[in-house]
């Protein structure tokens, strides 16, 4: 990997002389160099490093409590075909990160409109909406394992007072999902509002004028004009919102453990599980490998997808 | 006339959505603040309660009594403070890196930034405490901030290479033509139009690292440099067995928490409104 | 790299730099590349066994600082203790919290002291971290620090259990210093009220808790959330049907039936418990919608702090429901313990020792109901005091058997978990249940 990447300053012309085609390309080297250095040391060594470590790990049977360390083959990945625990978790895992991420645009975009629009307080009302992503996760899945509470719960006491029912929320196989994932959304989704409210800000404002002047209404000024040019803000906020929950689990871990039984199971939760109460670090690299592979492919999708709208600017 | 009607009813609907937004966003937020100034006891009644019943202080006072607050607190604050700096700096850099010197590979680096968030940080527990060990940076405040703001970093650059790329070139192109350097050209030109995007991530990172559980749990091993998050996992509802978490003291914990995030966050907001952008953009 | 005279070079260096931040990055991606990362730790774990660095000054006269990790509640009681063992020693105590979870514990302590390295001299720990922490060698053997006048201080019934739980390969790492057995509440106020007493047997749980069951009040109750709270319920009954748990035998799948019988058969315990925490548990019952229950000892301290609603005889204690091994109940708990690599290693071993003496025990377990165990020394001062008085009675007719062992024991239990709450929510049958459970257990080696 040592031949020179090729460089060429963006906009710039080629010059005439070669020579200083070279000095540029020396000059951007040395800058690409520079400005990249600190964010790759800073994963190299955090990061990168590590991982090596979980992938060298994950062909060994390692367990500090039952020594000695030794190379198996993959022998943890035949295990990891048979562990009900791993197989029951990967359904749920997809369901709620897709459903999640999806939830979390949609409510997003229309909280990012809101938040653009000027109306009285609406300094105040940006800051509450960070309240439930500023919420601690432990706190929120406490909380609202409360709310949720057939008898103590507020959730179930609205609804009982609106239509009458009551729902056994995190008894019930779906009504867990349901929960939990309302939850997640409730908690990320200011989050995904904000990041796209900063992308509504670049949204440079004559185009909406010059739309005016050509008689368009905002529900199609926000479909002809506003999506598309904030469309790549919004695959990426997406991508990072899959690639991130699919590694997240400290909400299921603290609202119902992956239950009722194995409804709410998502596969980080089992890595932190084998990792942290067994001590099998070698069968938890294991895990992490098969994670890390389902990332991969959903980031390679999310590439081909940035592509797309990228050109398409 | 019609025009002033679709006015008044747009006006309505927004209207309307705000404070359906906020019913939505305030209500758990309202409950657990109502738990926090409600004695232990009373917390849970059939039906619900939805105004105080007795106010009290006293969740508070046992919280303090149980973890040394105003160090955790200022230690949080150090913590987070630092990371989202230094994660939003080094992001910064290496997003002008990615966005505006186009070279081959640019988008392989971008992609492997963006694929790192998903390196199991549980999993690499292990090998970095000894990396740590060997740089001694156990139990320290730069050590921390060191793999908070890493932590963070992939998605920062993950958010702000397609806001560099979204602003025209020409401005900077008509700096550095008329002779700009580099520092000069990212102080007068650059961080003006990414003020709104770079105090975005600033207090997205800072509520992310304030949050943030396991790094401050394994790393921060003495009283030193713990943070609140960490204080959180330290509550137990009596001497247990297994028991549940306390209520009472986790709502109180969670006001403490939430309470300079959002000075934070009426402070910061000013500077992501628009304007500037629109300014700049031509 | 300013330097010109070497630009060609410097040049091709950066170009090199730059290739290999992008391989490097690009290994991650999966492409596969060979740059090795500037922190260049060495690949394979340090070994535990290296020597931590200790920095403690050459004079051995010289005041030492230790740190002593326990759970911020239990603060206020060990201070006098601490005190005096400042003042015979001239070292200093600093106290610590710590996680209250053992799963926290471990991931707490865990790469810590994998790398060597302990950030405290003592600490308590939890019964579902401390086996894992000695089994790889990350304790001190406490054989030499403690005098054999502590240990045969506990009664002859904990012998079993601190063979078990507390050593390793014949060696002992930790001091119990809690006794949590799960107790049978009840209301007596009610009992009373019929004239009838508490259940005695099995059978009595049902034909009692059917009588008193009129939803919202319900015979029974038993948090059942994960993690490991269907595991606690399961092992109680299996204690009680007089098998283990992790065998998945007939006595296990007794231990199953029943608990769904109580939820699904004869509905005297709602469904609603599968997804209950032992808080939601208590206030259940102080909302008066339980005739009895079995619940962890803290309980005792819960019901009589709610002055609102505490009367004598809401919250008295009775001997375990027996199935067909008797009146049974499975205990365990916290104990002290000295990391491998604690900085002051020699001092804590002196500290541990004195904090856990037949002298400074009981005055433990006065500041703090978490440190009353059936020591003689603690009931020779507290025997006819409150929750000891049951602890008595309990350890009298045999009650205590002890916490189900298994060398994997964190995957055992999760195992038992996992199946369990799977069949307690009709996910799956009986059988499956057992079979799942038998070949899980099996794969564990």
């Amino acid at each position: 990997m040592t031949q020179s990447p090729t460089t060429a300053l963006a906009p710039a012309p080629a010059r005439a002389s070669r020579f200083r085609l070279t000095q540029r390309a020396k000059r951007n080297a040395i800058l690409i160099c520079l400005l990249l250095l600190p964010a790759v040391a800073l994963r190299l060594f955090t990061a990168v490093y590590p991982f090596f470590n979980t992938i060298w790990l994950s062909f060994h049977d390692w367990n500090p409590a039952f020594p000695p360390q030794q190379f198996v083959g993959l022998k943890n990945f035949q295990a990891l075909t048979r562990d009900t625990a791993v197989t029951s978790s990967v359904s749920f895992t997809v369901l709620f990160v897709l459903v999640s991420t999806m939830l979390e645009i949609v409510l997003g975009l229309v909280i990012a409109l809101i938040l653009n629009r000027a109306f009285f307080g609406r300094g105040a009302v940006r800051a509450i909406n960070l309240i439930p992503w500023a919420i601690p996760m432990v706190v929120a899945a406490v909380g609202f394992r409360w709310m949720y509470d057939t008898q103590y719960g507020i959730i179930n006491d609205l609804l009982h007072r609106t239509i009458g029912v009551k729902v056994p929320w995190l008894v019930d196989f779906w009504g867990a999902r349901a929960a939990v994932i309302a939850t997640n959304v409730w908690k990320s989704t200011p989050f995904v509002g904000l990041v796209l409210l900063a992308a509504l800000q670049g949204v440079p404002h004559d185009l909406y004028e010059a739309g005016k002047v050509d008689g368009t209404n905002r529900v199609s000024a926000f479909f002809y004009i506003t999506l598309p040019l904030i469309m790549p803000q919004v695959v990426t906020i997406g991508l990072f919102m899959v690639v991130w929950q699919l590694a997240a689990f400290d909400l299921v871990f603290a609202m119902t453990g992956g239950g009722p039984g194995f409804a709410t199971q998502v596969l980080a939760y089992r890595i932190y599980q084998v990792a942290f109460t067994a001590l099998n670090f070698g069968y938890a690299s294991a895990i992490s490998m098969v994670l890390f592979v389902v990332v991969g492919i959903a980031s390679v999708i999310g590439l081909a997808l940035f592509r797309k709208v990228e050109v398409s600017l | 006339m019609s025009v002033r009607v679709i006015r008044w009813a747009d006006r309505l609907m927004l209207t309307a959505l705000v404070f359906l937004f906020l019913f939505v966003v305030l209500f758990p937020f309202y409950w657990i603040m109502l738990s926090s100034f409600t004695p232990k006891y009373e917390l849970f009644t059939i039906p619900p309660r939805y105004w105080f019943s007795t106010f009290t202080l006293e969740n508070y006072q046992t919280l303090a009594n149980n973890i040394p607050l105003v160090r955790y607190f200022i230690n949080s604050l150090l913590f987070a403070a630092g990371s989202s700096l230094v994660s939003v700096a080094t992001a910064f850099l290496a997003s002008y890196a990615l966005a505006r010197i186009q070279f081959r590979g640019a988008n392989v680096i971008f992609i492997a930034f963006v694929m790192s968030i998903a390196l199991p940080q549980v999993g690499g527990l292990v090998p970095l405490f000894e990396s740590f060990k060997a740089t001694n940076l156990i139990n320290t405040y730069h050590g921390l901030v060191i793999l908070m703001s890493s932590l963070v970093l992939p998605f920062t650059i993950w958010i702000l290479v397609p806001f560099l790329r979204q602003i025209p070139y020409e401005i900077e192109e008509a700096a550095i033509i008329d002779g700009a350097r580099l520092p000069q050209l990212f102080w007068f030109i650059t961080l003006p139009i990414m003020r709104p995007a770079l105090a975005t991530m600033l207090i997205i990172n800072f509520i992310i690292a304030w949050n943030e559980l396991i790094y401050p749990l394994v790393f921060a091993t003495s009283g030193l440099n713990k943070t609140l998050s960490v204080g959180l996992v330290e509550l137990a509802v009596q001497p247990t067995a297994g028991g549940g978490r306390p209520w009472d003291l986790l709502s109180a914990m969670s006001m403490v928490m939430i309470v300079p995030i959002l000075l934070l966050v009426l402070f910061f907001q000013r500077m992501i409104v628009s304007g500037l952008t629109r300014g700049a953009v031509k | 790299m300013k330097d010109k005279s070497v630009t060609r070079i410097s040049r091709r260096q950066l170009l090199k730099a730059a290739g290999l931040a992008a391989g490097s990055l690009s290994i991650s991606a999966g492409l596969g590349a060979c740059a090795p990362p500037p922190a260049a730790a060495p690949q394979q774990p340090a070994p535990p066994a290296q020597p931590s660095p200790t920095e403690a000054p050459a004079s051995g006269t010289v005041s030492k600082t230790l740190l002593l990790a326990i759970q911020g509640f239990a603060h206020e009681a060990m201070k006098p203790v601490l005190a005096k063992w400042e003042e015979k020693t001239g070292h200093k105590v600093t106290l610590e919290s710590g996680p209250v979870t053992g799963n926290e514990m471990i991931t707490k302590y865990a790469p810590a002291f994998q790398s060597g390295v302990s950030p405290v001299d003592v600490m308590s720990d939890a019964d579902d971290s401390g086996p894992s922490f000695y089994r790889a060698g990350w304790m001190e053997p406490l054989d030499e620090a403690i005098p054999q006048e502590t240990w045969d201080d506990f009664p002859e019934s904990f012998k079993q259990q601190i063979e078990v739980w507390h050593s390793f390969d014949g060696k002992r790492y930790r001091v119990p210093h809690e006794f949590a057995i799960g107790y049978t509440f009840y209301r007596k106020d009610w009992f009373d009220e019929r004239k009838i007493e508490p259940p005695k047997t099995w059978d009595e749980v049902v034909t009692i808790g059917k009588e008193f069951t009129n939803p919202p009040v319900f015979g029974t109750m038993e948090a059942l959330i994960k993690p490991a709270l269907a595991f606690v319920y399961i092992a109680y009954l299996t204690a009680q049907s007089g098998g283990n748990p992790f065998a998945f035998d007939d006595a296990t799948a007794q231990a199953f039936q029943f608990a769904y019988d109580l939820i699904h058969t004869h509905k005297i315990m709602p469904e609603t418990t599968l997804a209950m925490d032992y808080t939601q548990q208590n206030e259940e019952y102080m909302k008066d919608h339980v005739a009895f229950m079995r619940q962890w000892p803290f309980f005792w301290d819960v019901a009589r702090g709610n002055k609102g609603w505490y009367q004598e005889g809401k919250a008295e204690i009775t001997l375990p429901p027996a199935g067909p091994a008797g009146a049974k109940s499975w205990w365990g708990g916290w104990g002290f313990s000295v990391p491998k690599f604690a900085p002051n290693k020699a001092e804590a071993l002196d500290l541990i020792a004195f904090i856990t003496n037949n002298e400074n025990a009981p005055i433990l377990a006065k500041g703090q109901s978490w440190f009353v165990m059936p020591r003689k020394s603690i009931m020779a001062v507290m025997g006819n005091e409150g929750l000891a008085v049951h602890m008595q009675r309990y350890a009298e007719a045999n009650v205590p058997s002890p916490r189900p062992f298994h060398p994997k024991v964190a995957e055992a239990q999760s195992v038992v978990d996992d199946v369990a709450a799977l069949y307690l929510t009709k996910q799956i049958s009986l059988s499956e249940a057992m079979t799942q459970g038998k070949e899980r257990i099996a794969a564990l080696g």
